[in-house]
């Protein structure tokens, strides 16, 4: 090519043309996730015509300012983490064993006819470092405000005897097996998980009166 | 090989490393799994040269990030692209990928699809980490590599479709919408596009460094398809003539089928619409020799060169807002070099 030559010849600028039209479509499909100012041509910013330094000046500028909010907002964010995991561990002691399915906290209700079988889920959760091998699961006696009392030898729990390993849950069946003469009304308990320092869960039974 | 050509290398080798280690504490993460472990690593494994995540790496660092801040994206993309290859290798029944047998020739296509699948969603996971890059950068590169992989299959489904409707009324313009989704997405536009996000704390602008990364592109497809053609199967590293062998639609044979005369494109539209298993090597042979007749290899090599000066044009604008320095210098370098590679 000589001085003065165009450097285009026909079939490069047919090319051009062509990768142009397809580029328009696709920027349009693409979009630019950067803010919209940003993707505007330096010159177009402002009134006066910037210089190159001004540009790149700027773009540091806004990249600084960006990743200062950014670690501002990341920091809260960690803080509220931190709350949060600290609000939790005052809730739930590290190593308290068992929770029912509605979660952690909430009493294990238990809901069934004098003569019947109540049923619930329970949450064996292993907040420890370590594994739990052979945790028995036990439930205390059932009392009413009268001191009526339901026998803890008839709960069933299935299975029997759990493995919990380190920070991992594992799920129990727990089946109360009503007296058939037991006297309706609300019965307070324990669910008790051996070998974990276990917290107890509160359980409460209601047994429904004829017509419920 | 050119002193620029050296330098590239050089860089390329150095971000590959980086790369490889990290793709491999990706890929060597959990207990390693009968038929499917050695399987995901072995393209990986393969010696790429890597362009795709060193684009990425580049343009964060020349954007002001770190190496550190780019390379969750880096691997994604590569490990993404291996599993494009692989199910890719399958759709087009190749036999060779990197001079090596493709995966589903050593174990089948079922075991090979599987791989595939498990890589494209493993290269989801150096994305997990929000640690690195914040929630709101980690979201945006995680947008653009969504939006990668929904226009590079866009692009492989018209690819695939043309080819089993056996559509030849095609134009140039045709041809390029189906490259521009299906390679400049994942080979060059989204690389420079998170990695600008990433090393820029997501305000780069993206207008111009979309056009940039289009032309080159373009222009990278236009020549690996040009290399099919005229390039030795052990330089290119896939079968000789395998485009022409699978039918696929690229500029040469859109050419051809606009300027053959009307019985050779009877016959050129009969050979495309045949099974790929009943295709003769002299059938190919004749294809490309209708190429060579009628021009088509020319016409390629002067519309690839438009979109090449379009590609160093357009250099400048993509990059006018961030200082020069050897990342700068490394990405302008690339443009020839993937533009005159021969692998």
């Amino acid at each position: 090519m000589t001085d003065g030559e165009d450097p285009f010849g026909d079939l490069q600028l047919r090319g051009i043309a062509a990768a142009s039209e397809v580029f328009d479509r696709l920027a349009a499909e693409l979009g630019g996730t950067s803010a919209a100012a940003a993707d505007a041509p330096p010159a177009a910013q402002a009134g006066s015509t910037p210089t190159a330094d001004d540009t790149i000046g700027r773009q540091q500028l806004r990249a600084a300012a960006a990743r200062t909010i950014d670690l501002f907002a990341g920091l809260l964010q960690q803080t509220l983490e931190s709350y949060v995991e600290l609000v939790q561990e005052i809730v739930q002691p590290p190593g308290a064993g068992p929770q029912d399915s509605a979660g952690a906290g909430s009493d294990l209700s238990l809901v069934g006819p004098p003569g019947g079988n109540a049923v619930a889920t329970i949450w064996i959760h292993n907040a420890t470092d370590r594994r739990a091998e052979d945790v028995v699961l036990r439930l205390t006696d059932l009392t009413d405000h009268a001191c009526a009392r339901i026998d803890a030898s008839l709960a069933r729990f299935l299975p029997a005897r759990l493995r919990v390993d380190a920070g991992s849950s594992v799920s129990a069946m727990l089946s109360l097996a009503i007296p058939p003469r037991t006297e309706p009304g609300v019965y307070l308990g324990h669910v008790l998980a051996g070998s974990l320092p276990a917290a107890g869960l509160p359980v409460r039974l209601v047994v429904e009166g004829e017509g419920a | 090989m050119t002193p620029g050509t050296v330098a590239v290398e050089a860089t390329l080798g150095r971000y590959r490393q980086i790369v490889d280690a990290a793709m491999d504490e990706v890929l060597s993460a959990g207990e390693p799994a009968a038929y499917l472990s050695e399987l995901v690593r072995d393209y990986p494994s393969r010696g790429a040269k890597g362009i795709r995540p060193a684009l990425v790496l580049a343009a964060c660092q020349a954007h002001g990030g770190t190496v550190r801040d780019g390379l969750g994206p880096a691997v994604a993309i590569e490990l993404l692209h291996n599993a494009f290859l692989i199910h890719d290798d399958i759709e087009d029944g190749s036999s060779k990928r990197r001079g090596r047998p493709t995966l589903h020739e050593l174990h089948g296509s079922p075991l090979a699809l599987n791989a595939g699948d498990a890589l494209a969603i493993m290269a989801l996971l150096p994305l997990r980490d929000w640690g690195v890059l914040g929630a709101r950068v980690s979201r945006q590169v995680l947008d653009e590599l969504l939006a990668m992989v929904r226009q590079t299959t866009e692009g492989q489904a018209l690819e695939l479709g043309w080819r089993r409707n056996n559509v030849v009324d095609l134009s140039p313009s045709d041809y390029l919408t189906l490259i521009a989704k299906k390679t400049c997405c994942y080979t060059t536009v989204a690389p420079l596009r998170m990695g600008a996000l990433a090393g820029s704390c997501g305000t780069a602008a993206l207008a111009a460094l979309t056009n940039f990364g289009f032309y080159l592109g373009l222009a990278f497809q236009i020549r690996d398809d040009l290399l099919s053609l005229v390039g030795r199967d052990v330089e290119h590293g896939k079968d000789a003539y395998d485009d022409i062998r699978e039918g696929k639609r690229t500029l040469m044979l859109l050419h051809l089928l606009e300027h053959a005369s009307p019985e050779e494109r009877a016959w050129l539209v009969a050979y495309l619409a045949s099974p790929e298993a009943e295709r003769e090597p002299r059938d190919v042979e004749r294809v490309l020799q209708l190429m060579q007749r009628h021009g088509s290899i020319e016409f390629t090599q002067g519309y690839a060169a438009g979109i090449e000066l379009a590609a160093m044009a357009s250099f400048g604008a993509a990059f006018a807002d961030v200082p020069d320095s050897v990342h700068l210098r490394f990405i302008r370098g690339l443009v020839p070099y993937m533009l005159t590679r021969r692998r």
